[in-house]
């Protein structure tokens, strides 16, 4: 997430922007969404 | 995942794994950037997809250019391994958070990813592996003991992956066509910021640092590339 620099490091779930994060496995694919810690504030792993 | 048929369809299950993120199809349009981890080999400059063994409806497929293309922001791919030492080294609570070493290891594993040299994580500490599932299941795995062998391979859903003696030659070809398409970059674990210890380690030609001594029983040099 670095990459995208600090701008994008700075997220919100309470209608601002948000950085996606996605993790595609051999059988099934997470996504969340990412705060400006790296943590996880929401995510959904329903693709299989 | 749709690891068959159309590379269209696993972008397409891509993409509705982020519309659950979402309560209205608007909103994404609050998205400023997408970050995608998934198996290698993979070149995370391009976001190009090559060809990972369990995901062969992506081959040469460029991932990143075409999430692009979909939600119009900046898209980032890497590989899950890098990911997940990023996000040990950001967030984890290691033994190297003290000792200010985090171990990596590179390099092959007879019971590894099967694609040979792409960068994968073993954390030796707990004689587990995290190379080759989600990272929700990584995280499930730490406290796992290290499962060695075929059992282990179909286990996580290498079914695919020829085994035996045939099998092993053919893992070692298919891992040298990889290496003629690109080599591990360990970008991201600069990124972290912090001292990064790469072990370059091969399960069958063993070569550790002391603190693998303990879990295979050898000891060599390790090799301080940052």
């Amino acid at each position: 997430m670095e990459r995208f620099g600090k701008q994008a490091l700075i997220t919100h779930e309470n209608g601002s922007r948000v950085v996606v994060g996605v993790d595609i496995g051999g059988t099934e694919i997470a996504a969340g969404l990412v705060n400006g810690e790296g943590e996880i504030s929401h995510d959904a792993r329903p693709q299989c | 995942m749709l690891t068959m048929g159309a590379p269209a369809n696993s972008l397409a299950a891509v993409s509705a794994a982020i519309r659950g993120l979402f309560a209205e199809a608007a909103s994404q349009s609050r998205i400023l950037a997408i970050g995608i981890c998934a198996p290698g080999p993979l070149n995370p400059e391009t976001g190009v997809i090559i060809n990972p063994p369990n995901l062969a409806v992506w081959h040469h497929y460029p991932l990143a250019e075409e999430m692009r293309r979909l939600y119009q922001v900046p898209v980032q791919v890497d590989n899950d391994a890098n990911a997940a030492a990023l996000a040990e080294a950001k967030l984890g609570g290691g033994p190297w958070l003290s000792s200010a070493n985090m171990p990596v290891r590179l390099g092959e594993d007879e019971n590894g990813p099967g694609t040979g040299n792409q960068p994968y994580l073993r954390y030796n500490h707990q004689h587990t592996s995290v190379s080759r599932n989600s990272v929700h299941d990584k995280a499930a795995q730490l406290d796992q003991p290290v499962q060695k062998g075929q059992a282990r391979r179909r286990r996580a859903g290498y079914q695919d992956i020829p085994v035996g003696q045939k099998g092993r030659q053919s893992r070692r070809n298919h891992d040298r066509k990889i290496r003629a398409d690109v080599e591990p970059p360990p970008g991201i674990l600069r990124s972290t910021g912090l001292p990064i210890r790469l072990m370059n380690v091969c399960f069958l030609d063993c070569a550790v640092c002391e603190q693998c001594a303990s879990w295979c029983g050898k000891s060599s040099e390790a090799r301080n590339v940052f």
